[in-house]
């Protein structure tokens, strides 16, 4: 029973990076037609990042923070005025955004070279800090993911359905001409999105950073685990995220318990099959219905 | 939109043209794959080294994928985005035959394309049961790809954690030495795979496909079977796609899950469709002789990194300058495009500055592209353009 309730935790904390890690993709690709397989490597960026602080400064992983998010916002803001200059369309998105990961793959390579890198032990308390509950331990790291998720996917859903501007950009994807004309700028919404998107991924690609070690190759990794989170969780549904993410780390952590490590990592490509085939509209509703261009 | 081929549109306007270009175009193919099949035996006689038998395999090969991924991807719209996955299941039953006894040939290569196909059977059947949208389809291919990754390194039957060693297959003595038998056989490949493009393109299926890539839904109530017409081409797509991955096995006879189920294939046969042109069974293979030719010469330099870089920079200029690809740019102005080729071609190899043939080609179809995306009033006074451009 122990045990069972320490997996339970453990999936949990972890279900908070899936949400931090996917809620960006979700957003970008229901509310700005943008399917960002750059998002992967911008989360590898931002571990990168805050290994290359930590180790030659020898700052404190958490601070690195203070970097990282800026930094992911002002990329991803980048990307999207890229995406709205060219007007791509959403395959274009794709095709361009594995362009763009294909050339920060190879930066990395780069200048962190082929090999696994991790943050020394010495240099980097968090990753082993816990608190006790009790009989149970809960890592300080997971945890802040675990929050960093919970306010993330709180004001995206707060900002999409309570908030003028989250009305306005519902509408610009539904019907754009008529919001439009109903004098929306949907551009300028778009940066909102992209802003957030890009402050959430910085923000998981640091806990990446604190927690597990790096490789240049390894952003591709959690394209199952994402596209899962996003298609159970309906497109751009922060609540929905947040949700299918806790499930999926659930279903995840207790397969790596009882069965093995390795089929673990099989749990989101099963749940991803089992979704296409009976609900691939997604189990949570997406929040904007877009008609088939 | 124009989805008719350009001969349809053409041979009812002159009838006696559309005669001699029905004739044309077999007679064509037939020379180059004449002149190609000639290059092992003559490669000594004509002063070629034999470089370039290892490099007409590398072509022939990514010819191959590029075609077998268009025929379902560029026709129907659905792109695959995870196409590794079928060239890398052929690639391990090759791996998983010639593991413990010597496999024959003509063993691996048939049991290559019946596991891709099965394997596509069964994710089309996923995707298309339930209407699935183009975005989700290309992502769940990619995913399922990464996956194959996990599932080949873990699965003990399959050769699970290690690398896997390809010893020879047994093939017919006529053949020649490993090399010439792998360009004949990936000749074999390359031919059948354009042919079945071109095929899939003037039959119902190819007219089905591209009334489904224009509007499905539109296709579907004019009563085109959609399902099953995306499931034939996955399925035709993915066995020659398995086929060449058997016979690459043999090629690199070193077999390692991430190198197998990479991103390397998947992302190059939709650089070389893109950048050739999807809706024409030739696009592929003007794709993948650029591309192809060139990460020759990069691979060369030494620049892995940088090769990266310009695919990923080729990539991008793809989708935001040239949609439609070389050739739908070259159907509009022929002979801009096909002369530019021929000068620098010509002067490359007359003066030897490219260094190789191999450069040559490179330089002239990078001269060939240059000459297309540049805007039509650059051409505007002289009169050969002009004619040509008319038709556009």
């Amino acid at each position: 029973m122990r045990q069972i309730v320490q997996i339970a935790i453990s999936g949990v904390l972890l279900g908070g990076l899936y949400a931090t890690l996917s809620l960006g993709f979700s957003l970008t690709w229901g509310l700005l037609r943008t399917i960002n397989f750059a998002h992967f490597s911008f989360a590898l960026l931002a571990g990168y990042t805050t290994y290359a602080l930590t180790t030659t400064f020898g700052i404190d992983p958490l601070v690195t923070l203070a970097v990282t998010v800026p930094g992911g916002v002002v990329v991803s803001l980048g990307l999207q005025w890229f995406v709205a200059r060219f007007r791509l369309n959403v395959f274009g998105t794709l095709i361009a955004t594995f362009g763009l990961l294909l050339a920060l793959e190879a930066a990395m390579s780069t200048i962190w070279q082929q090999d696994i890198r991790r943050i020394p032990g010495e240099q980097n308390p968090w990753a082993s800090a816990v608190i006790s509950l009790g009989p149970f331990t809960v890592p300080v790291v997971q945890l802040l993911s675990l929050v960093a998720a919970v306010v993330f996917c709180g004001f995206g859903w707060w900002l999409l359905h309570r908030s003028r501007a989250g009305h306005a950009i519902r509408a610009s994807v539904e019907d754009p001409a008529m919001a439009r004309a109903f004098g929306i700028d949907a551009a300028r919404l778009g940066y909102l999105i992209a802003a957030l998107s890009g402050a959430s991924v910085a923000v998981a690609g640091s806990v990446i950073g604190i927690l597990y070690s790096l490789s240049p190759s390894s952003a591709l990794t959690w394209v199952p685990i994402t596209l899962a989170v996003v298609l159970l969780g309906g497109l751009a549904n922060p609540l929905g995220v947040g949700v299918a993410a806790v499930v999926l780390a659930l279903a995840e952590s207790f397969t790596r318990q009882f069965a093995s490590p390795s089929l673990a990592q099989l749990v989101a490509l099963a749940v991803l099959v089992v979704v296409l085939l009976f609900r691939p509209q997604g189990v949570f509703p997406a929040t904007v219905q877009v008609g088939q261009p | 939109m124009i989805t008719a081929t350009p001969e349809v549109s053409s041979s009812a306007a002159a009838p006696s043209r559309a005669r001699r270009r029905a004739w044309s175009g077999p007679l064509v193919a037939g020379v180059a794959i004449l002149a190609l099949a000639a290059v092992p035996r003559l490669q000594d006689g004509l002063g070629f080294s034999a470089y370039y038998v290892v490099f007409g395999y590398t072509l022939l090969f990514w010819i191959t994928q590029a075609s077998s991924w268009n025929l379902f991807s560029g026709f129907s719209g659905y792109r695959v985005f995870g196409h590794g996955l079928f060239y890398g299941a052929g690639v391990y039953v090759t791996a998983n035959l010639a593991r413990e006894t010597e496999a024959s040939l003509f063993l691996v290569l048939p049991l290559g394309a019946l596991a891709s196909a099965l394997l596509a059977l069964a994710v089309g059947w996923i995707v298309f049961r339930r209407g699935l949208t183009h975005e989700v389809f290309a992502l769940f291919t990619f995913a399922l790809a990464v996956a194959m990754v996990v599932v080949a390194r873990n699965v003990e039957a399959i050769g699970g954690g290690g690398v896997l060693m390809v010893r020879n297959l047994k093939y017919p003595e006529w053949l020649g030495s490993i090399n010439d038998m792998l360009f004949y056989v990936a000749l074999l490949l390359a031919v059948l795979a354009v042919a079945s493009a071109w095929l899939v393109q003037r039959s119902r299926l190819g007219i089905g496909l591209a009334a489904i890539r224009d509007d499905e839904r539109v296709a579907e109530a004019l009563g085109v079977p959609t399902f099953r017409y995306k499931l034939t081409a996955l399925v035709l797509s993915a066995a020659l796609a398995g086929a060449s991955g058997a016979l690459n096995a043999v090629a690199i006879s070193f077999i390692e899950p991430e190198a197998t189920f990479g991103i390397q294939v998947s992302v190059f046969v939709v650089l070389m469709s893109l950048i050739g042109g999807q809706r024409h069974w030739a696009g592929p293979i003007l794709g993948a002789v650029l591309i192809t030719a060139l990460s020759d010469r990069l691979t060369g330099l030494g620049a892995s990194e940088l090769s990266q870089v310009l695919m990923a920079a080729l990539l991008i200029f793809v989708v935001i300058r040239f949609q439609g690809g070389i050739l739908e740019r070259l159907f509009a102005v022929p002979v801009r495009g096909w002369s530019a080729f021929v000068i620098v071609f010509a002067v490359l190899l007359g003066t030897g500055w490219a260094g190789s043939l191999i450069g040559a080609l490179v330089f002239a179809m990078i001269a060939m592209m240059v000459a297309l995306v540049l805007p039509d009033s650059l051409f505007r006074r002289f009169s050969v353009f002009r004619k040509a451009s008319r038709h556009a």
